[in-house]
Parts: C-alpha cells; structure tokens; sequence
C-alpha cells in the first residue's frame, strides 16, 4: 500500500513525533507507515485521514493504483 | 510520544504471574508424587497446572492488547512463527525419538522454549520496522 502521509506531516511542519502523539502510537509506527514497511489498521488509518482532514483514500491506495488526489 | 518497546508486554504483572505459575508446576509436581499415578489427586494437580498455564496465557495477552498498534502486530507474526516452529520442533523430535533419540519432556521444555523463541522472534521481526 502506498500513502502520502509523509507529505500531508512536512506540509504542516510536523515531525513523526508530533504526529505520534495526536495519533496516539509510537513514533517508530509513523515511521513504520510512512516507509510503507507497515499498512495501519483501519481505525488508525481512518484517524490519520480526520486528523488530516481528508479521505482515507486520498491518502492510502494500492501500490499498482495512483491515489484519488487530483483525479475527481 | 510513545516509543516502540514490543517486549514492553513482558511487564512487572506477566513476569509475577510467570513466575507465580512456574512455583505452582513445581509445587503440584512435587505434590503429585504422594499420589499413586492415574489417581483422583493426581488428575486434579494436572488439570490445576494446565489451568495455571491457561491463566497465564491470558495474561500475557491482556498484556499485549495493551501495546501500540505495531508493536501488536509484530507479536503476532512471532507468535506465528513460533508456533509453526515448534510444532515442527516438537513433532520432528517425536520422530527423531522414535529412531532412539534421548526422550524430551515437553511438559517441562515447552513452555520455556516456546518463550525464548517468541522473545528472539519480536526482537528479529521488530528490525524490519526500524
């Protein structure tokens, strides 16, 4: 699974820490996902793109696919 | 912030419970010698020992319900390793007992094994996500 996570955290000037903590996981599981080493469950996906404000597949989609952003 | 520790599930209330159940199997094993074998006694300090283990195994994975979201996950691809490879170990011991091999108790090495692979299983399978 590819995601823009990384890009949604620098846009805001975030680092992995801060992220961390409004998610409520470890730093080493931001990293994990935006590494793309760990795909989040559905809960932590769906909290990630509140917190964001955007929807989940805006920010996640299949490594073959290209995500939703700019296509509707 | 919280950082990633997975073996932070082996905390102060497992480890009490581990070694709480370890006292009881020798207790009860030790018990169970006054009895004569196949007897009422000795069935029930059996039946105890495996509901101790149980209990542990419940505590354990309250404990582990407990970690962050990747820590859990790296548990339970351990726990999955661990467990196709011990039954491989134990089954193929069983072979290997058969064509005159000294014989294992694994009522006693089981749970010790099982353990220490699962702890060397998060430690190797938490490296992936570093």
């Amino acid at each position: 699974m590819k995601n823009s996570v990384r890009e949604l955290r620098a846009a805001r000037n975030w680092s992995q820490g801060d992220l961390a903590e409004k998610l409520a996981v470890s730093r080493q599981t931001v990293n994990a996902i935006e590494t793309e080493k760990y795909d989040p469950s559905l809960p932590l996906a769906l909290k990630i793109a509140r917190l964001f404000s955007v929807r989940v597949e805006e920010i996640f989609w299949p490594a073959e696919a290209k995500a939703l952003k700019g296509r509707d | 912030m919280r950082t990633i520790k997975p073996l932070r599930c082996f905390d102060t209330r497992v480890i009490v419970a581990a070694l709480g159940v370890a006292a009881w199997l020798i207790a009860s094993a030790w018990l169970s010698r006054l009895f004569p074998p196949a007897s009422t006694a000795r069935v029930l300090l059996a039946l105890g020992q495996v509901g101790a283990v149980a209990a542990l195994v419940l505590v354990i994975r309250r404990s582990i319900t407990r970690l962050d979201e990747l820590a859990q996950h790296i548990h339970y691809q351990a726990l999955a390793v661990v467990a196709a490879v011990m039954v491989t170990a134990i089954a193929g011991w069983a072979f290997l007992e058969r064509a005159g091999m000294p014989r294992i108790d694994w009522s006693v090495y089981a749970a010790p094994a099982f353990t220490l692979a699962w702890a060397v299983g998060v430690m190797w399978i938490a490296r992936r996500y570093e």
